[in-house]
Formats: structure tokens, sequence, C-alpha cells
């Protein structure tokens, strides 16, 4: 038993660096994704409040099972993913013992990949150039970036709204 | 099962600890030429932590658990930016595609999986990501994703589906894979892989091993298959992130039912990953319990109008098959 217990103990060490705190209400928490929608009500396609910066502190007043309650310093309430709030701030200020191995939210930098409008790669179009891949691949994935980016957050709200997908 | 004596649980401890420390100091710095003697890998940690392991008592399974944990957990530190990771999912897609079937040609079809897509993707970790979802034209059931948003789903999948729920929840576990990283994490434990993605050299570059990632990436992807840890992972999230976006939860598990009956002898989902009665555990137990009471919307006249109804001819047989043996199945209501 006593082997056991140290077995647990050690990797209970292991993860504590790694694992995130539980949020709880009446706690600060922040955001960890850019411009993370906070909405008036408790649903995904509700109205829209304001979009938090990565970082931003707010004070949670209330938890449901996927989303939190919550307050800016400035005084907007409104409604968050328990998937965009930690409760320490983004790693690149996290440190401690496994503060190595904690990566970082790239989330910010996303937003720059997604308006690129991209198309493939460099290095992707050599490559079938160089492997002669059949040209009508290359050109039909090139037609879905430019279609999938085309998609805007409008659109899939309406789409969201349409299916009814917020009890 | 072999248990730890209290003098080998020190042995593995200073193993692991030693492993964690080593590995907090380089891994997320890897610099290494490639040449294989300059740098400390994610797969020479998750070497150290297996083989402390077995000095530790515990058998091969374990230690190889063990080194399997610690490479996910070490490789999420190493750095990877965003943007290479869309230009490595680029390569992969393209072998994965040409190696599959071709894109789907109806937009509307697209279109209508896109936005399928993007609902569940706002729900998940990295929202932001530029996901694209492409329907493939294939009769092989399947669903797989490449790193930095590319998402496919074949043409066999969808006619197993009867619903937008079952589609969300595919789509779901296929975008925790993304943005958990799962495939770069796999792609970590070879050791040319850090060399190649994080000295300044362009990958296009580096064109005899990008092609090597994009070979690699097809054949974990459409072959060999992700960690089986990975897809029970992906599976919960999926399941989660539908009920988060407004979603019946039990889509993703009423697809798997379906998936186990036909598709014993093919590949797909079922030889890329772990057995179909292992996964449904899991995902039953996740239902029961975080997930209980989570009604949710299925869509089902919007994904006949939008998915099922332009498959079009082509696929006419392959969804009267589907159906029949959808009828046969044991279908879970929730």
């Amino acid at each position: 038993m006593k082997s056991r217990i140290l077995a647990l103990t050690m990797g209970g060490l292991l993860l504590a660096g790694l694992a995130a705190a539980a949020i709880s209400a009446g706690g600060t928490a922040y955001v960890k994704v850019s411009d993370a929608d906070l909405r008036e009500g408790n649903s995904l396609g509700g109205p829209k409040v304001a979009e938090l910066p990565i970082g931003t502190p707010v004070s949670v007043i209330q938890l449901d099972r996927f989303r939190a309650l919550v307050r800016t310093q400035s005084g907007t309430q409104g409604w968050i993913s328990l998937r965009h709030i930690q409760e320490k701030p983004p790693a690149s200020s996290s440190g401690g013992v496994f503060g190595g191995l904690i990566r970082e939210d790239r989330s910010a930098n996303e937003l720059g990949t997604a308006a690129s409008g991209r198309g493939l790669s460099e290095a992707a179009e050599q490559m079938a150039e160089l492997e002669d891949i059949d040209p009508a691949v290359v050109e039909s994935l090139r037609h879905m970036e430019v279609l999938a980016a085309g998609i805007k957050d409008a659109e899939v709200d309406a789409f969201i709204k349409a299916g009814g997908l917020n009890p | 099962m072999t248990k730890f004596s209290t003098p080998a649980a020190l042995r593995f401890a200073l193993f692991a600890g030693l492993a964690i420390l080593i590995g907090s100091g380089t891994t997320g710095c890897e610099t290494t030429d490639g040449s294989g003697g300059g740098g400390f890998t994610v797969k020479d940690l998750g070497t150290l932590v297996e083989t402390g392991a077995i000095i530790a008592g515990k058998d091969q399974e374990d230690a190889s658990r063990y080194r399997n944990v610690t490479e996910s957990i070490a490789g999420a530190a190493a750095d990877v930016s965003p943007e290479k990771e869309w230009e490595i999912g680029g390569g992969v897609a393209l072998k994965s595609v040409a190696a599959v079937g071709p894109v789907h040609p109806d937009d509307q079809l697209q279109r209508y999986v896109n936005l399928v897509g993007r609902t569940v993707a706002r729900q998940g970790s990295r929202p932001h990501l530029p996901y694209t979802f492409t329907v493939l034209e294939s009769p092989e059931v399947n669903a797989f994703a490449a790193p930095g948003g590319y998402v496919f789903i074949t043409t066999g999948a969808l006619a197993l589906m009867e619903d937008e729920s079952e589609l969300a929840g595919v789509l779901a576990h296929e975008v925790a894979h993304v943005s958990e990283r799962h495939l770069i994490i796999m792609f970590k434990r070879q050791r040319w892989f850090s060399a190649l993605v994080t000295t300044s050299t362009a990958l296009e570059d580096n064109l005899q091993e990008y092609s090597q990632l994009g070979d690699l990436g097809n054949q974990v992807l459409l072959k060999g298959g992700i960690d089986r840890d990975f897809e029970y992972d992906a599976d919960m999230q999926g399941a989660e992130l539908a009920a988060m976006a407004g979603y019946d939860p039990s889509g993703l598990q009423r697809f798997l039912i379906k998936l186990g009956q036909v598709t014993q002898n093919q590949g797909g989902w079922l030889s890329t990953h772990p057995s179909t009665p292992s996964r449904l555990e899991r995902l039953n137990a996740v239902l029961a319990t975080d997930l209980a009471g989570e009604g949710g919307v299925r869509a089902q006249e919007r994904f006949r109008q939008q998915c099922a109804a332009r498959l079009g001819s082509g696929n006419a047989a392959l969804l009267n098959d589907a159906h029949t043996l959808v009828g046969a199945a044991p279908v879970a209501e929730y």
C-alpha cells in the first residue's frame, strides 16, 4: 500500500505543475484565447456583449456546466465559455517549477494566420510539384481554403440561430 | 499487475524527475542540428521515463503508457508556431487527399459542413484557428485532421449519419485532435522533427524532410493510427464540444455504434482508432455522468436537406446500405 501511495504521490507532484487550478465563483479568471466572446445569455449564439483580448482579468460571478458569468474591470458583464478562461494569467508569465514544460497559448497569433487568406503554403505547393501530385488535388484544396475563409462569423451566428442550437 | 516496491518507486521517481528536469530545460527550445547528437528530444525524454518504469518493476505495457503520457506532456511544450503547423498540415493534407479521394464538388455541401464544424470549433480551446472542413468523395467511412485546421470527412461517413448532431460530434472529435496538437506531438517523437521546425530555414528549403513529414502524417492518419489515449481524449472532447454548442451530445456515440457495424472489413476509423467497443465504453460513461441530462438539438431535417440530399446519385446505394444497417443498429436514445 505504501508503495502505491508513494507512486500516486509522485504522479500527483509531477502533474501538479501542469494542471490548471479550478476556476471558482467569487474568484478571478483570465482570458486565455484572443478575442473571446462575452455573451449576454448563457448560450452560444446570443447577443455578443464584448470581445475580450487574451489576458483580460475577469471576476467570476457564477459557474455553469460549460460557461461562467463574469464581469470585467470596466463593469461589462456576460457569459463566457469555460474553455476560454483559466485561473492564472496566460502562460508567458506562469513560470513555476515546471514552467518550462507549460506551453504558451498561441491563439493570439492564430488570428494573423486566419487573416492572411491563406491558400496552400509555399512548401506544400513546391512539394506537390516535385512529387507530381495531381494538380486537381492541389487546386481543390486551394479552393476549399478560400471557401472556408469566406464564411464570416455572422453567417455562423445565423446558422446557429436557424438550427435552434441555443437551448 | 506488477506492484511497486518502495525502493523501486523511488528509482522510478528519480528517473522521472531527472527526465522532467532535463526535459523542462531543453524541449522548449530545441535547436539541434538534427544530427542526433546535439539535443535532448521528446523521444529521449519518453525513453528515459520508460526505462525508469521498467527498472521500477512495471511491465512493458505500463512502461509504454508512461512513455506516451510523458511524451504528450513534453511534446505539448515544444515550440511549433501556428504558421508552421499550418505549413505542415498542408503537406499532410495534400498527401491524404491524394490517397483517399477527391474533394466533393458541391460547394453548398462543403459550406454546410464548414458551418457545422465552425459551430463546434468555437467551443474548443483554439476557436480562432482558421479551420477548413472538407468533404472527400470516398465510400470509405473515415474522418481525419491534419495540423493547422485541416479537417476531412468522407461521403462514406456522411452516408452513415442521420442527423446534424452526429456530424457535429465527429467534426468536434477532429477539432479536438487539431486543437490539442495530437499529430504534432506524435511528430515530435521523430528526432529530426525539432530541427526541421525550429530552425530559421524555410520548410520549402527542406523539401525532402517536409515530404517525409507528409508521408508520416498520412501513415498515422490513414493506416497506423493516432495514439489510443489521444483518441479517447478526442472522443470525450467531441461529445463535450457538441454539447456546449447546443447539440445532442450522443451524436458521436450513435455514429460510433453504426460505425462498428459497417466497418469490420474496412480501414478508416476502425483501423486507425482503438476498438469501437472500448471507445463506446468510455463515451457512455461520460454521457451518463458529466453530460447527463444534456438534451440538445439533432437538427435532422436540416441535415437531410443540406447534406444527405446533396450527396448525389453516386451515393444512393451507399445511403441505402447505410440506412439498412442503421435500422438494425442498437441506436441509443437520449
